[in-house]
């Protein structure tokens, strides 16, 4: 047996149920977002308003026309997932097997809860009454199978219950097409053919069915001849591995922190084992004293449940954070995976230990700064020191290489950075000697110049500089610009 | 026969510290397997596995840049990490290819010291087996100041975890290096003309040391007598 919940016209009573206004005065839910326009388009209107001669697509100016008396709301998103909670905790009282099939609709597989088998009035009134209190009023079918209860929910007032064969049959049989909620196409060809219930697309032959409507065809004329006993997709709650901690005593220094953080890994991690779950993340964070927090997440390099090692991992993102204010407030929260069943890329392994490779990343990025340690990426500039640096185990942009020149030909570059003001003495539009620092070299070739811009779009960031390659008497080449008239060494070549 | 007796109780008391501290008596990796490059003057001098190679140019454009490019680029095949700790913040991204700079940790350091202390956390993970520290371009005076100590530390790291340490140098520092290779090559215009492999092949070095098993077991003789 399947139970049905419906709220009819979600939108409007998910608002309603969250204001005061009166539910048996004329109402139309408008939706900006819809029209698009400057106009507001009717959404959903209540029994009140339809009689007044108000219907969907209208906009509020033509719904005001009919109905003078019409309160207008506007669709909230919030209101209806505030609303849709309701229905599935509601569900969640009768049985722990519920789908969240749409929006006001949910249906619950009731086989296993022997209390309701035979007493499904009564249930079916309970849930009514429940979610009255709400202020939602609710449909409630019960069929055995989970489309025909929703079936029946979507005609019940406020309980129907299809228990048998022959009551599913007659209460399919006078049930108009548009219940069905047929696309608009196959609901057009059904008008034309004359077919305008249930009962009367089922006397078609199924095969006839099949070769003239195609697929939804046939899946509609199964579930207008009784339906088919389907899974659903069940609602299961998301468990968080969080652990929060209020601090009675500001923690001011590392060691009582750790003792704590040590305290709350073991307990996260033991819930993870449980579930067979292993950490791929943790993620820390820290409120202090002065309204200040700081939050920050620790990859893991290869997900493990070992205690010791994510111990480490926070202890060495700690050693190195300083703090204007005591802390009062620590959370810790583990990103949970399945580990793994295999050992991929056995004989290929990079690594031979990912996990220690990523501590040593952390004391790295502690010693140096965490910009500064990890994989170079090119940008696609030919700006100097167009490149990002990224942690060693973020992957790679896809395409990104392939757009980037192979300027690999040659000499390397070792960059001077930033780059060394120089004064160049320039003989027949050449440079002939430069002077940087310290250091005066003359020249006895130079290759040049070549002229390289960028962003030109954008004069904020347009750049543009000529470039020479030096080489001095000493037999050492060197890369000089010139840029915004100033002269500069960018680095030495070889 | 005093003497007799007194080198067995030496042997005894060996015997004795090395039951009671096997650890401290661990036998030194001593056959210095070399790995080839594919670089003929790095090749001559030996890439030592489990030790430190010295590479030393004063000339800053000696072709240790050329160097660090091509080992950068050669260890590609082994899908190994490659780490290069720039200790003068030199190396530019684009001198190498984007699917070598793939394999490539990049450390860039400020000054020596935060370069000796990023080698040294390298070493003691064991996951790179090729370390590259780059001190090429620092003053010859900012090098002279470290203690001995610290190489052979570094040296003591390597050993342990099997990782090759190459340590470019603009003079000669590492007195502990298991093999030291002298740049003093010059390019000219020309050159940036030329392929990247026959550049790297062209280039001219001499092998001031080369420490091989046979060395090794010679002057620990040497000492022992």
């Amino acid at each position: 047996m399947h139970a049905a919940i419906h709220i009819p016209q979600f939108p409007i009573q998910a608002v309603l149920s969250a204001s005061d206004l009166k539910r048996d005065a004329p109402i139309a839910l408008l939706d900006a977002a819809a029209a698009g326009k400057d106009k507001d388009v009717v959404l959903h209107i209540n029994e009140e308003a339809s009689r007044a001669g108000a219907h969907f697509g209208m906009t509020a100016t033509q719904v005001q026309a009919r109905c003078p008396q019409i309160s207008f709301i506007h669709r909230d998103n919030e209101a209806e997932k505030a609303a849709q909670k309701k229905l599935l905790e509601c569900a969640e009282l009768w049985s722990p097997d519920f789908e969240s099939t749409r929006p006001g609709l949910c249906v619950l597989d009731l086989t296993h809860v022997k209390p309701v088998l035979g007493q499904e009035v009564s249930c079916g009134s309970f849930i009514h009454q429940h979610l009255a209190r709400h202020r939602f009023d609710a449909r409630i079918g019960f069929a055995n199978n989970p489309d025909l209860a929703i079936l029946a929910a979507q005609a019940a007032d406020p309980v129907l219950i299809l228990s048998s064969d022959d009551d599913a049959e007659r209460f399919l049989h006078s049930l108009p097409i548009a219940a069905m909620r047929p696309s608009k196409e196959l609901h057009r060809v059904l008008t034309l053919w004359g077919v305008r219930t249930l009962g009367a697309f089922v006397e078609l032959q199924r095969q006839d069915v099949s070769a003239r409507l195609g697929h939804e065809g046939l899946l509609l004329w199964d579930m207008a001849s009784g339906g088919h006993a389907r899974m659903l997709k069940l609602v299961r709650p998301a468990i968080s591995y969080r652990e929060e901690m209020e601090l009675e005593h500001a923690v001011e220094s590392l060691e009582p922190l750790l003792f704590i953080l040590r305290r709350m890994l073991q307990g996260l991690v033991g819930s993870l084992s449980e579930a067979w779950l292993v950490a791929a993340s943790v993620l820390i964070t820290l409120r202090f004293a002065d309204d200040a927090s700081h939050q920050h997440e620790l990859r893991v390099a290869e997900p493990t449940g070992d205690v010791e090692l994510l111990f480490r991992l926070l202890h060495t993102h700690l050693e190195s954070f300083t703090a204007a204010a005591p802390i009062i407030q620590v959370a810790l929260e583990l990103k949970p995976v399945r580990a793994l069943g295999n050992q991929g890329q056995l004989f290929e392994r990079a690594l031979r230990d990912p996990n220690r490779f990523a501590e040593t990343l952390a004391q790295l990025e502690a010693l140096v700064g965490a910009e500064r340690v990890g994989r170079a990426r090119l940008l696609p500039s030919r700006k100097t020191d167009s490149f990002a640096v990224t942690g060693y185990f973020e992957k790679a942009p896809s395409g990104r290489a392939t757009s980037v020149p192979d300027t690999t030909h040659g000499l390397p570059l070792r960059r001077f950075r930033p780059s060394r003001k120089a004064d160049v003495l320039i003989v027949d539009e050449m440079p002939s000697a430069f002077y940087s620092g310290n250091e005066n070299h003359a020249l006895i070739a130079s290759e040049g110049p070549w002229l390289l811009s960028g962003d030109w779009w954008d004069a904020a960031t347009a750049w543009q500089k000529e470039v020479w390659l030096v080489e001095t008497a000493e037999g050492c080449l060197y890369q000089i610009a010139k840029e915004q008239g100033a002269w500069t060494v960018e680095g030495v070549v070889g | 026969m005093n003497t007799i007796q007194q080198a067995a109780n030496v042997v005894q008391l060996r015997d004795l510290l090395k039951a009671k501290f096997p650890q401290a008596h661990e036998v030194r990796n001593t056959s210095f397997a070399t790995s080839k490059t594919g670089i003929p003057c790095l090749d001559a001098a030996g890439l030592s596995a489990g030790g430190i190679t010295e590479i030393t140019g004063a000339n800053p454009g000696c072709g240790a840049g050329l160097l660090i490019a091509s080992l950068l680029e050669q260890r590609g095949a082994e899908r190994a990490v490659t780490a290069l700790v720039d200790g003068f913040d030199a190396f530019d991204p684009w001198s190498i290819k984007p699917e070598a700079l793939e394999r490539v940790l990049w450390v860039r350091c400020r000054d020596v010291q935060q370069a000796i202390k990023a080698t040294d956390l390298l070493l003691r993970d064991g996951n790179a087996t090729l370390v590259l520290l780059d001190l090429q371009l620092h003053p010859a005076r900012a090098l002279q100041g470290l203690p001995s100590s610290v190489w052979h530390r570094l040296r003591v790291l390597a050993e342990k975890t099997g990782a090759s340490l190459c340590v470019f140098t603009p003079c000669r520092t590492v007195g502990c290096a298991n093999s030291r290779l002298l740049l003093d090559h010059q390019f000219t215009l020309e050159d940036q003309n030329t392929t990247r492999s026959l550049l790297t092949a062209r280039l001219k070095a001499q092998v001031d040391r080369q420490k091989n098993a046979a060395t090794w077991i010679n002057e620990n003789l040497a000492k022992a007598n």
